[in-house]
């Protein structure tokens, strides 16, 4: 696919082509907020929820305020004309995200401190709890808000896959071989013990290399669903797994 | 976080396990997977591509400029906005992308882009400022342009037909200089046309642009996809011989588009059975989109003519700022800063009352069309609305002379806006417009005398700001080009013009003076280095063959080690083992390490007893196979005010080059006295350096200033 000039991101891609996710729903309905729209604007931000929160706390604010903030600006969020947040940013959720935030900060914070709570505002239902715990658990170096930012992103897209990976393995009774070969998506290609892997399955090794490798395909395939979730252009989709990738990679 | 118990470290990668890892498996490991887009799934991870780097770990490499944000990411690489520190401007910084950096091919590709928009100096084309390389990834520094593109211009709306028509002939002009040039686009399409937020068109990206001549078949590399397939001709498709026609087929397209809102589909219909528009117009579009390259026009200028010329008998041109044809141009409007960096500018003068000059559109009137006339009409009518204008004009005597600046002030408190007249090569360059700030000599009240005797008496130029404030002009001779004419931006010390007029660097036009000033600015040598005074930094030491000679190498012994190290271990083990990958890592390191500017200190001088001057920093710089650059530096220290550095990121050094001279300048104002200057030579990557013949030296100003430079014998710092 050709790419667009250099000085300036293209405008959305025919969306012809394109397998309609998420975010390219949001994109979509542009000026006019229809249901669907809410809607999955609602269940990206419940999904990617706590890379924002980590960002906020690494900011300096307490827990409380953390959540305060947090809740103040996805309940904003879902309200108001958000779409006069940062025109660039439009093409990932990613990045529109933590502009919108940062922009929120700027602007929004003060003067939604003086609004009172309550009385007819949607809040929305996030774990604040244990979106903190998770915040102080983590072992990786003093990164900056930004960085902390990018990296909860990535993991958490990584939570995301594992999680429906691990549905959808459930779904179909298969969870306990679920259990058993999710630690062979991570070992090297030479380092798979077939013959055991078998024997827990009850199966010929034959098939435990065909279960191995269905597993790491569909985990592929789910990862990369689960990013173009939250993008709006295919060409996207690619330049966004890379980037994951390479957060993940770092430490 | 901090003193947490130990944490379990993933046993394949060594990273640091959370407790909460997606299902209790490492995040690197699960990274390293393959994720790509390709159904067949190999054994090896990809290497994942770079993600941009974000502008703090970019700023190291490039300390001239402030990198701003990330526009975007394309195919051949990364652009940022950036505002480069010294001018004060903004600046695209587009960076190669890394992973390639190390492609032979793909760096020739932008090499080659890089020349080829050097070679083009056009209002409508982007301007390049500088090319090189830092880092490890080449870097081309481009005019930032401060808008969009044609295709989020278009966006949900198609383009009125005027509106279309207004961008086609710009564009056309700048295609006809490229290809006079022998320059052919390639990948003429929306994206790569940018409008500014005065409607001026720009074209950009000439990353594929091929320069006629050169040989085309150079095998499979040629063969990459070259243009976007909806824009490219029909030959081009084919990888058959391709020419500038091919550049007229994708506006063609491009027209078609913005006026019925589709791309020609494989059966072409004409655009008015789309849309309501003249059907003159089909003719011009079906002409451009012949599927021989024979039958289409055959020169970009042609196109230009005919769509002119219907362009001329549409009615009403819409209000918006779309309007961006032909040579005169509406001034752009100012950013914040200017107009702070202008109010700031309030201590010179601006001044005297003018009227439009008469010899200046006599002597147009032959070059002009009819409708650039009216254009400058226009513009004429409302500078003569104003109440004070200056007018220097050229000698009629030298008609070589051009004179450029005017300032103008009216009762709002509005500056107009008139166009550069005449269009002299150094106005069309795009480093002077309508808009910029220019230098002059000159008290308010006097007629301006050129140093022959002659009496200037009208110009016409282009500028704003805020009511009361002055400026100073220069003039800019005629037939400067585009490396001669400097960059000018607000400042509030001289403008470089100023001095390079000062120093003789502007030719053999004599500048316009005041009556009272002194023939000549004096230069005063503060300091002869000879060979005899030690240079301060170790890392320089005498080179045997040559005489007054010093040398720097920064030899690429290490890297060899390490390469020769690494080339041992990957006999033994693979590619996965932690020893390779260590020492990959080394290598990487010092690879950054040696990237970075490196600051040679040689000499310094205390109290040179300078003020109000220029002082300039002059040696010879010859390099071998720098990977790199180099360039001088000078610092100045000011007491009780701190310190402050002039840079020739003009002037760099790469490669290998027989001596060079270099010369920066830092100006002086008045109360400004250094105490301290140190004269220091930055090296950023590998490479040997030699320096000879430095020199320190001050030039005088005019005769506004009463500058006192008493040259005495420093003693060089040991």
């Amino acid at each position: 696919m050709p790419l667009s000039s250099d000085q300036h991101e293209s405008a959305e891609a025919r969306p012809a082509q394109f397998v309609t996710t998420r975010w390219s729903v949001v994109m979509a309905a542009r000026d006019k907020a229809s249901p669907e729209s809410q809607d999955a604007l609602q269940t990206l931000c419940k999904g990617y929820w706590t890379p924002l929160y980590a960002f906020v706390r690494r900011l300096g604010n307490s827990a409380h305020d953390a959540q305060d903030l947090t809740q103040e600006f996805f309940a904003r969020l879902l309200q108001k004309d958000w779409l006069d947040a940062v025109e660039r940013e439009r093409g990932r959720f990613r990045t529109f995200l933590i502009m919108a935030l940062k922009r929120f900060l700027a602007n929004e914070w003060d003067k939604a401190r003086a609004v009172r709570r309550g009385g007819g505002q949607v809040v929305v239902p996030f774990d604040t709890k244990s979106a903190e715990e998770c915040y102080l658990a983590d072992p990786g170096p003093a990164l900056s808000a930004d960085h902390l930012y990018e990296r909860r992103w990535a993991l958490t897209l990584l939570d995301q896959t594992m999680a429906r990976l691990r549905a959808e393995y459930e779904r179909d009774g298969r969870g306990g071989d679920f259990e058993r070969l999710k630690e062979y998506l991570v070992a090297e290609r030479g380092a798979i013990p077939y013959e055991e892997i078998a024997r827990a399955l009850g199966t010929s090794e034959g098939a435990a290399r065909v279960a191995v490798h269905r597993l790491r395909k569909r985990f592929r395939e789910v990862f990369r669903s689960t990013v173009a979730d939250t993008v709006s252009n295919e060409e996207d989709v690619e330049a966004e797994v890379r980037y994951v990738v390479e957060i993940l990679g770092r430490v | 976080m901090n003193d947490s118990p130990k944490i379990p470290k993933c046993p394949r990668c060594g990273a640091a396990l959370p407790a909460n890892a997606p299902e209790g498996l490492c995040p690197r490991c699960l990274a390293a997977l393959p994720l790509g887009p390709e159904t067949a799934f190999t054994a090896e991870p990809a290497v994942p591509a770079k993600p941009p780097l974000s502008p703090e770990e970019l700023a190291p490499h490039f300390p001239q400029l402030e990198i701003l944000e990330c526009l975007g990411r394309g195919g051949m690489g990364v652009v940022y906005k950036a505002r480069q520190k010294s001018l004060n401007r903004l600046v695209a910084l587009k960076l190669l992308a890394p992973e390639r950096a190390g492609d032979a091919e793909f760096a020739k590709r932008f090499t080659r882009e890089a020349h080829a928009l050097a070679a083009l100096n056009h209002p409508h084309i982007v301007t390049v400022y500088d090319f090189g390389r830092a880092g490890g990834f080449y870097f081309l520094l481009m005019e930032f342009v401060d808008g969009v593109n044609l295709r989020q211009a278009m966006g949900a709306n198609r383009f009125t037909p005027e509106q279309a028509l207004a961008v086609v002939p710009p564009i056309c002009e700048a295609l006809q200089y490229a290809h006079e040039h022998g320059i052919v686009h390639r990948d003429i399409k929306p994206e790569n046309l940018l409008l500014d937020k005065e409607g001026r068109v720009k074209i950009a990206d000439f990353g594929i642009a091929k320069m006629l001549g050169e040989d085309m078949s150079t095998g499979v590399a040629e063969s990459q996809p070259a243009g976007t397939p909806q824009y490219m001709a029909p030959e081009q498709k084919e990888h058959q011989r391709t020419d500038h026609r091919a550049d007229i087929y994708s506006l063609g397209v491009v027209l078609y588009e913005m006026l019925t809102g589709e791309l020609p589909g494989a059966k072409l219909q004409p655009p008015s059975t789309k849309v309501q528009i003249d059907v003159r117009l089909d003719q011009i579009v079906l002409r451009a989109l012949e599927k021989t390259p024979e039958l289409r026009y055959q020169t970009a200028a042609e196109m230009r003519t005919q769509v002119e010329t219907i362009a001329q008998e549409v009615p009403a041109r819409p209000a918006s700022s779309t309007a961006a044809a032909g040579s005169p141009h509406v001034g752009k409007p100012w950013s914040p800063w200017r107009w702070f960096a202008f109010g700031a500018v309030s201590l010179f003068v601006l001044f005297l009352i003018c009227l439009l000059l008469p010899a200046v559109t006599r002597v147009r009137k032959s070059t002009m069309s009819a409708r650039e006339e009216a254009e400058e009409a226009r513009a004429r009518d409302r500078v003569e609305e104003a109440d004070a204008r200056v007018r220097l004009s050229r000698d009629a005597a030298q008609p070589q002379n051009a004179a450029i600046g005017i300032v103008v002030t009216n009762r709002d408190g509005q500056m107009v806006i008139a166009s550069i007249v005449p269009n002299t090569p150094a106005s069309e360059d795009g480093h002077l417009q309508p808009g910029d700030a220019i230098a002059q000599f000159g008290e308010p009240g006097k007629p301006m005398v050129s140093v022959a005797g002659h009496t200037l008496s009208e110009c016409v130029a282009g500028l704003r700001g805020r009511e009361g404030s002055q400026v100073r002009l220069t003039v800019v001779p005629a037939g400067k080009t585009k490396t001669e004419a400097y960059p000018l931006t607000l400042t509030r010390r001289l403008l470089p013009v100023l001095e390079a007029e000062r120093l003789g660097q502007l030719g053999t036009v004599p500048p316009l003076r005041d009556e009272s000033a002194p023939a000549a600015p004096r230069e005063i040598v503060i300091k002869k280095f000879t060979f005899d005074d030690t240079m301060i930094s170790s890392d320089t030491g005498p080179i045997h063959n040559a005489t007054e000679t010093w040398g720097m190498s920064i030899s690429g012994k290490e890297r060899n080690e390490l390469q020769r190290e690494l080339a041992e271990l990957l006999k033994n083990h693979g590619e996965q083992d932690p020893e390779v990958l260590a020492q990959r890592a080394r290598l990487e390191a010092r690879a950054r390490l040696v990237a970075q500017p490196r600051v040679v200190r040689l000499y310094e001088v205390s109290d040179p007893n300078v003020e109000d001057c220029t002082v300039l920093y002059q040696a010879k710089l010859m390099t071998k196979a720098l990977e790199g650059r180099a360039y001088l530096e000078m610092w100045c220290r000011f007491p009780g005010m701190g310190e402050a550095f002039s840079r020739g990121l003009d002037q760099t050094i790469s490669g290998s080059n027989d001596w060079v001279s270099c010369q920066i300048p830092f100006f002086l104002k008045k109360g400004e006295r250094p105490d301290l200057v140190r004269l220091n030579v930055v090296i950023e990557g590998e490479g040997e350096v030699y320096i000879k013949d430095i020199e320190l030296s001050a030039v005088v100003n005019g005769p506004q200033t009463g500058a006192s430079v008493t040259p005495q014998t420093p003693v060089p710092a040991k």
